[in-house]
Parts: C-alpha cells; structure tokens; sequence
C-alpha cells in the first residue's frame, strides 16, 4: 500500500517566548497508508488535536514536514489548499460551526466553497446527508432545531460532501450515548468500504476504535508512544495503562486470565473474541487446563 | 493573528509588582494615567517613562510580552501620528509641497502623542492586567468605588460584569480561531477578495460564535443562580485585602515620582502648547 500522508519530525510548540511555552508535538514520524482507517490514541492533552490540524494545513510545523501524495503541504500556496479540500477534517464537537439557515445549505457550504456547478453540489449533500442516515426531510429544517446527535451527524456530512480523499474525525463519538457512538462507527467504516477513502480516527477512547481501525498510533506526552495493529497495540496493556489510556474491557479480562495461568491470547480485545476463545477452553481445552 | 491579541490576559508571577495590592496598583495607575496628559517635554517624560520601565522590570513579564501587547493598536498609533502630522497648525513649516504642509509643531505633538499613547496603554491593559488577575482586579475596582454605592451606583453589580467580560475575552478568542479553523477547514476563505466579500466571509463565524456566547451566558446564569448569588448585599469575600508595609513604601514613592514629573513639566516647559 502506499503512503497518502507522510509525518516527518514534526514539532509544533505553541505560545513560543512567551511563559506558557508548550511544546504540544515534539519530533512525530509516521505514516498513514492509502485506504486504511488508523486509529490515533492518546490521553487528553497528548497532542492529537495539534496534530492532525497539521494534516490538512491549518497549523504550519515548527519544524519537520507533513507530505500528502509524497509532495509537502507547504510547497505552494496552491497546493496547500487543495490540500484543505483533500484532506477534510471534523473537529471535535463540529456540531457548534453550524451557521446555515437549512442543513442542505450547510451541507453545501464545503462543495460551494470547492466552486462546483449547482447540480454536483445537490447531489453530493445528498449523498453526503444520506451516507450518515440522515433523511431527506430534514434537509430543509434549520440545523438549529435538531437534536445533538443529529447535528453532529450534518457537521460531519458536511465533510463527507467535500469527498476528501482521508477524512479525519477529532473524538467524533465524545459525549454521544453508546447507540448514538455505534451509529457514528458504523457509518465511518461503511464510508470507508464504499469509497475507499482513508480514515483518520482520533478518540481518547479505546473501546471505541478496538473494533474498527487497521493501524493505531498511541501518543503519550506529545511524542508517538508506539504503533502497530490492534493485536500489537492491545497486547501492550501495562504502557497503554501507564499512558494514562483504559484498554477495552476485553483485553483487560482477557490479560488478567493469562496471568491466573489460564491460556487465552493476550492479544484478545473485542467482547466476540473474547467469548469464542472462552467457549473453546470449556468445550476442548478443558482437560489440559 | 488572534494569538496577538493579549488584553486582558494575566500571567501568574511572585513578583513585588505581583504581590502589590491591587486596590493600589489601580490608584497608582489613574494617578499615572493624570500624569500622563498633564506633562509635554522631554524631562516629564523620562521621569514617567523611566518608572513605567522599572516597573516592567520588577515584574519580571519580560520587555517581550509587553510590547507585544501594543501590536493591535499599531494602527491607532500610525494614524494619530499622521493626523497630528498633517493636521497641527502653527510653528515653524519644515515641509511643503501642493495642500501639504508640516510643521515643527506638527511632529512634536505627534511624537509626543505617540508616545502618550504606548505609556497609556503599557500602564494599564499589559502592565496592569498582566500582573493582576481579573478577579483581584475587579475586586479592587469594587472596594475603590464602593463610596458611590451611597449614591446609589451598582457597584458590585458593575464589578461582576466586569469580572464576567474579563473571564471570557480569552475564553470567546480560543472559541474564534477554534471556529475559523473549522470553517476553514470546509475551504472558507477569509484572506482573499474584496472588502464586501470578506464582511459576508465572517458570517459562518460571527453566527456560531454568538450562539454560543448566548448558551455560555445562560448556563452561567443558571450556575450562579444554583449557587445562591444574589447581588452583593451581605456578600463576603474569599480574599480579603490588606495594605502591606511594602504597600505603603511604594505608594510613597510613586507619589513622590510623580509629583516630581509634573513639577518638573512646570518649571521647564519648552513654550510648545498642546491640545
Ligand atoms: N491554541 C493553543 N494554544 C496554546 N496551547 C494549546 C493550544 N491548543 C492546545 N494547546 C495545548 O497543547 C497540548 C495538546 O493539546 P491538544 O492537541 O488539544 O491535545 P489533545 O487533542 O490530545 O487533547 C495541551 O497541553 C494544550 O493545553
Ligand atoms: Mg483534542
């Protein structure tokens, strides 16, 4: 797979020469491949909001360089905003920049921005409205009237709208209900099946991306505490707990289990594999144990 | 662009300036302020701005931060200086040509306007605010104006407004670029086009921005309401102030400074009149 986001060294201090001198990213490399959804995890105040506003231009490094499609971002003013266009990112709580009158002329305010004909940018708030389970009928309500969930559904449809190759979404699950989390997961990664669009997930929360990320980055204090699949990532218990993280539930039973002396993976972290390698042991793996 | 904007922002310190009582550090900043506007030549003005420099000094914030806080107004500073310039009669022309004219008088009053205005504005919104927090200084400014309350003036009330605005200027900035970086990040454009297009370009941030003053504004009335507050009526304070012996010296040498810097605006002035 290639690379479609490369981070050199990058370092952002924020409030330079002044006494609240913060060095919010210090010396980060990594890299996001074309397609994959990535998890990015770390204990609040651990850099990520810093860091992915440098992923689609909105903060220029300190030092180091962000590359998307092998080309750096601040090559030329031009290239830099398309790269705003590019690469879309949801902030954390989106549902406060709504402004528009109706959520359809939200929606479109993106795409108008990208200077398309009428019919595109029609078409693609609707796509966009639909691709998060929005219904038709409430496009022409104001964005105002609409629950939190709801709200939260258009700020990100009006990301959607934009198509961007690697969408970005800061906590996009923080302060939903459980069925309100689920549904956003379910229409990120099903936004990723259809259009191939790479997904940069950040969450503070480990039981959110357990499920639905190829790759984690875990930052701890500004600098990348490690990388890796979620096997690999969850196997690490002590570091994620000593990061200050929670592991998913799972992988806390699951470690705890292979401590007693009971053989279970380490690497287990969903509820489902949980249950199929517990099943195993009582149906087989019983007599040995 | 926002970052530059540091008024009313306050950095803790342990400083003597820090630690002066802010009753005080207010007095002593209207008496400046009068001394300000009362002195024109140059002997008046390295007096006062000689103490505004050692008091920098002693509160240790660093040259840096407090010229930075000047950056906003450099407008201001420019255009007084060009009307002062072109629009002062009298004195000697050293300049001419066509419907212009400046006089000696004319860069004089400026210059001194100039720098009128910077000392102004050091004393009081960098000096003042960044060694005072808000809620010491809201405090003072209550327990300097509480004799009008025999007249009648809301004086707590205005002091708890004050408070309130003061908390929530750098609370409302964060909020701003937070919405700039939002909306920038669906390709608004706030750098180009003309002057038109740039008014309609706030729109997407002015309106989310005032949406949540508003629901700011009410939670905090809630809050304050669940907690009883009522307007100052028997009201008590967590901190109470108290004029330290180091209070005094200073007041007595700030007294004894400035009254030396009009004196001496008296007994040399240098024959120019100022408006
Ligand atoms: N605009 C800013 N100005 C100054 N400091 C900031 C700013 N934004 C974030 N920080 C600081 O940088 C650090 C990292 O913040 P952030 O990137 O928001 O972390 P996270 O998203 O992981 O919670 C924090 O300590 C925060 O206080
Ligand atoms: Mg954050």
């Amino acid at each position: 797979m290639d690379n479609i986001i490369e981070v050199l060294n990058l370092t952002h201090t924020y409030g330079a020469d002044t006494p609240f001198e913060h060095t919010a990213i210090e010396d980060m490399s990594f890299e996001i491949k074309q397609g994959e959804i990535l998890g990015l995890i770390g204990h609040t105040g651990s850099g990520k909001s810093t860091l992915i506003q440098h992923l689609n231009g909105l903060l220029k490094p300190d030092s180091g360089m962000v590359k998307f499609c092998g080309r750096d971002i601040w090559d030329d003013k031009q290239f830099t905003r398309e790269v705003r266009f590019s690469v879309g990112l949801v902030f954390q709580y989106p549902e406060y920049q709504l402004f528009e009158e109706t959520v359809e002329r939200d929606i479109a305010f993106g795409p108008t921005n990208m200077k398309l004909s009428e019919d595109e940018i029609r078409e693609r708030v609707l796509y966009a409205a639909r691709s998060v389970g929005l219904d038709d009928s409430i496009l022409l309500k104001s964005p105002f009237e609409l629950s939190g969930g709801q709200k939260r559904r258009v700020a990100l449809a009006g990301v959607i709208a934009m198509k961007p190759k690697v969408l970005i979404l800061d906590e996009p699950t923080a302060g939903l209900d459980p069925e309100g989390r689920e549904e956003i997961l379910n229409y990120i990664k099903n936004y990723n099946k259809e259009t191939g669009a790479t997904i940069v997930f950040v969450t503070h929360s480990m039981e959110d991306i357990a499920r639905v990320v190829d790759r984690i980055v875990v930052l701890e204090k500004s600098k990348i505490l490690m990388t890796g699949t979620p096997k690999e990532v969850f196997s690490r218990t002590e570091d994620l707990i000593r990061a200050g993280l929670t592991i998913p539930v799972a992988a806390e039973i699951a470690g705890k289990l292979a401590k007693k002396g009971i053989p279970v993976s380490p690497a287990i972290y969903t509820i489902e594999q949980l249950a199929d390698a517990i099943s195993t042991l009582y149906a087989g793996g019983g007599k040995n144990a | 662009m926002l970052k530059d904007i540091t008024l009313g922002q306050f950095f803790p310190g342990n400083s003597i300036i820090h630690k002066m009582d802010p009753r005080l550090k207010l007095v002593i900043t209207v008496l400046y302020i009068t001394a300000l506007f009362m002195c024109h030549g140059p002997v008046p003005y390295i007096i006062l701005g000689g103490i505004l420099i050692l008091a920098v000094a002693l509160s240790k914030v660093g040259f840096r931060q407090v010229t930075r806080g000047l950056k906003p107004i450099l407008i201001l500073l420019v255009i007084t200086t060009l009307f002062n310039v072109f629009y002062t009669n009298g004195g000697q022309v050293i300049f001419s040509w066509k419907f212009i004219t400046i006089t000696d008088y004319g860069v004089y009053n400026a210059f001194y306007m100039v720098l009128r205005i910077a000392l102004l504005i050091i004393a009081t919104f960098t000096l003042l605010t960044y060694t005072t927090s808000p809620i010491m200084l809201t405090d003072a400014l209550e327990s300097v104006l509480s004799p009008l309350k025999k007249i009648k003036v809301p004086v707590h009330e205005l002091a708890m407004m004050m408070t309130i605005a003061l908390r929530f200027i750098p609370t409302l900035l964060e909020e701003t670029d937070k919405i700039m970086s939002a909306q920038k990040s669906r390709g608004a454009d706030f750098e180009s086009g003309g002057l038109i297009r740039r008014a309609k370009a706030l729109i997407p941030i002015l309106i989310p921005l005032f949406i949540s003053a508003f629901r700011r504004a009410e939670e905090l009335a809630t809050a304050m309401e669940c907690r009883c507050y009522n307007g100052g009526e028997g009201r008590t304070k967590l901190r109470v102030m108290k004029f330290a012996m180091r209070d005094y010296v200073i007041l007595f040498v700030s007294l004894a400074v400035l009254a030396l810097a009009i004196y001496s605006d008296y007994t040399c002035t240098f024959g120019v009149i100022l408006p």
